[in-house]
């Protein structure tokens, strides 16, 4: 079988058992079967095998990681957030409801990639430099962090609307929902400025500049801006309940405008990669 | 009427406001929207003319507005200084004060009266276990340095930002094999940029550049690419290679290789023996190399097919005008030369490689890596490490024990209950009342 197809198939399979994880958990989660939660962690498991075969497979045959073209990036990003939602899940174990959240962002990624163009480009030699694994794999982190911390706002939505159930009320406080929603945004805020610093220390071995004021560099800075934006309402103004969701989400939204939307709108330095 | 009063008010309430948290979002959402303005109004200094046009002829009210607020030069705007300055004034103030607190907190031990209104509390009788009255203890102190380091960062950044604006030179060059940049030569760069207090660009070594290796794809597309040259002249002179992403710090100054470039002609044209003049094939459209100017009075058209490989072209076709008339068309390899008439002729002596480097000096390179570093610490320690400060009392009640526990983390606190849960229990207290 030629690797490409391998690959597509193995994404394929993946994709499928992500479905049917999803429908796990909701099963869990709506049916009142808590303990029926671990299905769904083991199909997203068992889906990670094939995931995890078709990136090593198609790193073999590009000589590059995950992180050209559409295809290879959206795979990659989805796989690190199903990695650390089981991680998650593996400390708390009570939250399947982010699962619902998570999944579904996860294998819609993956399946927007896999209607993209899968050509394999070489590597320009400017990307050849551990620096972009550095940046590359903090981005990916950071996007998974954002992920959750958006999986948890939506929950506190829920349970702020007074929606009543035996899921919800197993989930903890909505003190402790916005605690960790604030708390993955921060963490996301790490990630995202090591990226930035990843990034910067590589331009100035590659282009001789640490800082240039591109397009996709300065919304780069833009979504750091409005987290830090975010924290700041919270530490200052104690921001919670349903204006802490529409904010978590705001500031999502401007990292997904970041990462997926302005690369194909704005001629950037940055935006090869992606298109 | 004494002044000073005056003075100290008014110092007073400027040290309120910028210390106040809604100017603090202000300023951060103010931050924030002049980099929109900077993504979508096109910048004078960085956008071409075309851009320029097409947006004042695409938005012409706009535009007007554009202008009369200085948006389409936000990075030198005089709000956007004053933007700056108002930022680094409240993070100076905040910084100043976070410091004081972190050396403050940092020598205060835990008390039981700081931990009075704690928002872990229980209390419970146990049978007694003897030990210690009173236990307290803090974890994560660290943590508390998480805010002044991350804001100490943003201002070296900020500094080191306001040096380079001032202080950073940048050259380029395109270097021919063979060919040496003389050392402290100023005016061979094609082209420079600085700051407003920088020194022109030089280097202070000479740097011969000997030879260009590349390695390609099967694809043709370039994979690798490195230059070997040669610093200094003499015997003291060393051997080096900058490759993309592997620049060479020469003293000052850092060289980067940048561009492949591509083949260099190098022409013996005119009427005698003379040094040969170097003339350089660029990627003009599509698949075609050329070079089209005035050597020596003649006018020559140089054209060659870019090879897939990357390697140098056996022949190029040539174009050759004197007085605007046609004296040769046709192919020219190394070695072969026309006779242009009048005693003038043209010959290809060598075709070697030339690429373009580009040299920097950055003197606040160093505050903006201390600056980040110092940010990134930061925003790791406050999100990574939470201080946590905790006690638990013990009062002898006869044969049993009357046992108080109290916990205060700095953050997140709904987050900590289970550790608190876990300390209450290892305490023997079976019922959470906090
Ligand atoms: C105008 C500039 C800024 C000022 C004056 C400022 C001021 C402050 C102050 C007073 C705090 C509270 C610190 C404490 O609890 O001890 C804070 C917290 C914080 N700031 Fe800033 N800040 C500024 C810009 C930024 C920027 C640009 C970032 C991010 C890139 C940032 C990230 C943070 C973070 C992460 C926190 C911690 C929030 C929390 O407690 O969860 N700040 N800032």
């Amino acid at each position: 079988m030629n690797s490409l197809v391998l690959d597509y198939s193995l994404h394929w399979a993946a994709v499928a058992l992500y479905i049917l994880a999803t429908i796990a958990f909701a099963h869990s989660v709506v049916f009142d079967h808590p303990q029926r939660a671990r299905y769904g962690s083991w199909l997203v498991w068992a889906g990670l095998l094939p995931h995890s075969a078709a990136l090593i497979v198609r790193w073999q045959h590009s000589g590059h990681g995950p992180y050209m073209l559409k295809y290879e990036v959206l795979s990659s990003n989805a796989w690190i957030t199903l990695v650390m939602l089981l991680v998650f899940l593996w400390r708390r174990p009570k939250w399947t409801a982010v699962a619902l959240v998570a999944l579904p962002v996860s294998f819609l990624m993956m399946g927007l990639g896999l209607f993209a163009n899968p050509e394999v480009r070489d590597l320009p030699p400017t990307l050849r430099s551990i620096w972009l694994v550095f940046h590359v794999f903090f981005n990916k982190l950071a996007v998974a962090a954002f992920v959750l911390s958006v999986a948890s706002a939506v929950t506190l939505h829920r349970k702020l609307r007074g929606k009543r159930g035996p899921w919800l009320d197993r989930l903890p406080s909505a003190e402790a929902l916005e605690a960790y929603c604030g708390r993955f945004v921060g963490f996301g805020l790490v990630f995202w400025a090591t990226t930035i610093v990843a990034g910067a220390i590589w331009a100035n071995q590659s282009w001789g500049r640490y800082w240039g004021w591109d397009v996709i560099e300065t919304w780069s800075l833009i979504t750091l801006l409005s987290y830090a934006t975010l924290l700041h309402v919270i530490r200052f103004f104690g921001l919670k309940g349903e204006r802490l969701v529409w904010w978590t989400l705001g500031c999502f939204g401007v990292s997904v405008l970041t990462i997926f939307i302005l690369p194909f709108a704005m001629p950037s330095l940055h935006a090869a990669y992606f298109q | 009427m004494p002044p000073m009063p005056h003075f100290a008010v008014i110092r007073r309430y400027l040290r309120r406001l910028l210390r106040g948290p809604r100017t603090i979002v202000a300023e951060v959402v103010a931050f924030t929207a002049a980099c929109v303005v900077m993504t979508i109004v096109p910048q004078a200094d960085d956008a071409t003319a075309l851009q320029l046009h097409r947006f004042e002829a695409d938005w012409p009210r706009s535009a007007q507005f554009v202008r009369l607020l200085q948006l389409d030069q936000v990075a030198t705007s005089a709000w956007f200084l004053v933007l700056v300055g108002l930022i680094l004034a409240s993070l100076g103030l905040v910084l100043v004060e976070q410091i004081r607190i972190l050396v403050r907190t940092w020598q205060r031990p835990v008390t039981e009266a700081a931990l009075a209104s704690a928002p872990f509390r229980v209390e419970f009788e146990r049978p007694a276990r003897g030990g210690p009255a009173i236990q307290l203890g803090q974890s994560g102190r660290v943590g508390y340095a998480g805010a002044a380091m991350l804001h100490l960062g943003l201002v070296l950044c900020v500094v080191a930002g306001f040096g380079r604006m001032l202080l950073e030179c940048n050259g380029v060059i395109d270097l021919v094999e063979g060919e040496t940049l003389a050392a402290g030569d100023t005016t061979a760069w094609a082209r420079q940029w600085r700051g407003a207090l920088a020194e022109p660009m030089q280097v202070g070594k000479s740097v011969r550049f000997d030879k260009l290796v590349t390695t390609r794809y099967p694809s043709g597309k370039l994979k690798e690419m490195s230059a070997h040259i040669r610093l200094g002249a003499g015997p003291a002179s060393e051997d080096h290679e900058i490759a993309v992403n592997t620049p060479l710090d020469i003293d000052n100054e850092r060289m980067y290789l940048t561009a492949d470039g591509g083949p260099a002609v190098l022409l013996d044209a005119g009427r005698g023996d003379q040094v040969p003049v170097a003339v350089l094939l660029r990627d003009v459209a599509g698949d075609a190399l050329e070079y089209s100017g005035t050597v020596r009075g003649i006018e020559v058209h140089l054209r060659a097919d870019r090879s897939r490989s990357g390697a140098l072209p056996n022949q190029v076709f040539a174009r050759v005008l004197i007085d605007s008339g046609l004296r040769y068309a046709g192919p020219l390899a190394p070695g072969q030369g026309v006779n242009l008439g009048q005693g003038q002729h043209l010959a290809i002596a060598e075709i070697r490689h030339w690429s373009q480097f580009r040299a920097r000096r950055d003197a606040t390179l160093w505050l903006a890596w201390l600056g980040l570093a110092s940010g990134l610490l930061g925003a790791l320690l406050i999100y990574g490490v939470t201080p946590v400060a905790w006690m638990v009392r013990v009062d002898p009640l006869g044969d049993r024990e009357h046992v108080v526990i109290r916990m205060r983390p700095l953050r997140f606190v709904p987050l900590f209950r289970e550790r608190f849960d876990e300390l209450v229990r290892t305490e023997g207290g079976n019922e959470v009342r906090s």
